[in-house]
C-alpha cells in the first residue's frame, strides 16, 4: 500500500521525455538480445561503482593511458565524440579518486550515476527522484547560474534588440539604422545560443576531457612526481 | 599549470567549431532544435537528461557486449575489481576492432530517431542563425 502511494506522488516525465528514453531503450534491448550481457551488466556497473580508493597511484597513470587508447580507436570519429567515449570509461576511476576536483561537472555526473538505477523499467520513488534530480541539471536557471547569467542575458537580450530595433527603425524610417540593429541584435541571440548549445552539449556528455581531466591529472602527477622527487632529494 | 577560465572556452570551442563529424552536428542539430521550440523549460530539460542518459547506457551496453566473456565472467565472480582489471576490460572492448563503429553507428541511429520525433511533434529544424 504505502509503495503505491509513492508511486503516485511520484513525478510523472513528460510524453516527450518518455519517448526520446524509449528510443534508447529499444536499442539496447535489441542489442542485448541473444547475447550474455544481461547476466554480467548489473554485477559489472556494481563493480564499477567500488573501484578501491586505495589504488591512487594507478588511476593516474590508467586514465592517461585510456585517453591514450581512446583517441586512437575512436578519434577517427571526431573530438567531441572521441571525448564523450573517454569521459564515459574514465567515470568509475574518476570517482574512486578521492583527490579528483569535485566541481559542478562532477556532481552532475554523480547525479547521472544515480540516475542510471532509474533508466529502464524501474518505476519506483527513488528512481523517480534520482531522474528528476539529474533533470535539474538541465534547467536554464542551473545552466545560467553556472555561468553568471551571462547566457540567459545574451539569448533574451538579442530578440528584445531585434524588435526594438526594428521598431524604431520604422518609426523614423532609417532603414540602415534598423538593419544594423537588427543585425547586431540577431548576432547576439546567435551568439547567445551557441554559447548555450555548447554548455548543454558539455552537460550531456559530461565534462570536456582534455581541458579538465588530463589537467586535473597532470597537475596531480605533477605534484606527485614533484614530492616523489623532493623526497628522494631530502 | 592553470590556465583562465576565458581561454579555456575559447580553446575548447574552437576545438569543436573544426569539429566536422556527423555526432558533434547531429547533437548540435538537436539542441538548437530545442531550445527554439515552444516546449517549456521543464520539456526541454527533460529531453537532454534523457539524451544523456540513454546515450551512456547505450555506450556501456555496447562496450560490455565487447569484452570477452571469460573475462567478464571471471570478474563479475569477485566483490572487488581492481583498477588494472577495470582498465584491462575497457582495452579489450576498444581494442576490438568493431566496437568503435558500433558504438559511432548506434549512437548515430538513435540521434536520428530523435531528430525525426523532434520533427513529428512539429519541432521545425532550425534556422539559419
Amino acid at each position: 500500500m504505502a509503495e503505491i502511494q509513492e508511486l503516485e506522488v511520484a513525478p510523472k516525465p513528460s510524453e516527450i521525455d518518455v519517448q526520446v528514453a524509449s528510443i534508447f531503450n529499444r536499442k539496447v534491448e535489441k542489442y542485448e538480445k541473444g547475447t550474455v550481457i544481461r547476466m554480467y551488466q548489473e554485477k559489472f556497473h556494481d563493480l564499477c561503482q567500488q573501484l578501491p580508493h586505495e589504488e591512487q597511484n594507478r588511476i593516474t597513470v590508467k586514465l592517461q593511458q585510456i585517453g591514450i587508447l581512446v583517441r586512437g580507436t575512436v578519434g577517427e570519429y571526431g573530438a567531441r565524440f572521441s571525448d564523450f567515449i573517454r569521459n564515459i570509461v574514465s567515470w568509475p576511476m574518476i570517482m574512486a579518486d578521492s583527490t579528483f576536483p569535485k566541481d559542478k561537472y562532477y556532481q552532475m555526473a554523480l547525479a547521472r550515476a544515480k540516475a542510471w538505477t532509474g533508466y529502464a523499467s524501474d518505476t519506483t520513488k527513488t528512481a523517480t527522484r534520482e531522474r528528476e534530480s539529474f533533470k535539474d541539471h538541465f534547467l536554464p536557471s542551473v545552466i545560467a547560474g553556472a555561468t553568471g547569467g551571462a547566457v540567459i542575458g545574451a539569448l533574451y537580450g538579442g530578440p528584445i534588440g531585434v524588435v526594438a530595433g526594428l521598431k524604431t527603425g520604422s518609426e523614423i524610417g532609417l532603414a540602415i539604422a534598423s538593419s544594423t540593429v537588427a543585425g547586431g541584435g540577431l548576432g547576439a541571440f546567435a551568439g547567445g545560443l551557441r554559447s548555450l548549445v555548447y554548455k548543454i552539449q558539455d552537460r550531456i556528455f559530461g565534462h570536456p576531457a582534455r581541458s579538465y581531466n588530463m589537467d586535473a591529472s597532470f597537475i596531480k602527477f605533477g605534484a606527485s612526481m614533484g614530492a616523489i622527487s623532493g623526497g628522494a632529494q631530502a | 599549470m592553470q590556465y583562465p577560465e576565458e581561454l579555456k572556452l575559447s580553446v575548447r570551442i574552437s576545438r569543436y567549431d573544426f569539429d566536422m563529424n556527423t555526432f558533434n552536428a547531429a547533437t548540435k542539430n538537436i539542441i538548437t532544435r530545442v531550445q527554439l521550440s515552444p516546449l517549456s523549460e521543464e520539456e526541454k530539460a527533460g529531453i537532454y537528461a534523457e539524451l544523456s542518459l540513454g546515450l551512456h547506457k547505450l555506450v556501456w551496453t555496447i562496450l560490455i557486449a565487447h569484452i570477452p566473456e571469460e573475462k567478464l565472467k571471471e570478474v563479475t565472480s569477485q566483490t572487488k575489481m581492481t583498477i588494472d582489471q577495470y582498465a584491462d576490460c575497457i582495452d579489450l572492448a576498444l581494442k576490438n576492432p568493431e566496437t568503435s563503429k558500433e558504438l559511432h553507428d548506434m549512437t548515430m541511429e538513435s540521434l536520428q530517431e530523435i531528430d525525426a520525433l523532434l520533427t513529428k511533434k512539429g519541432i521545425p529544424q532550425k534556422i539559419a542563425l
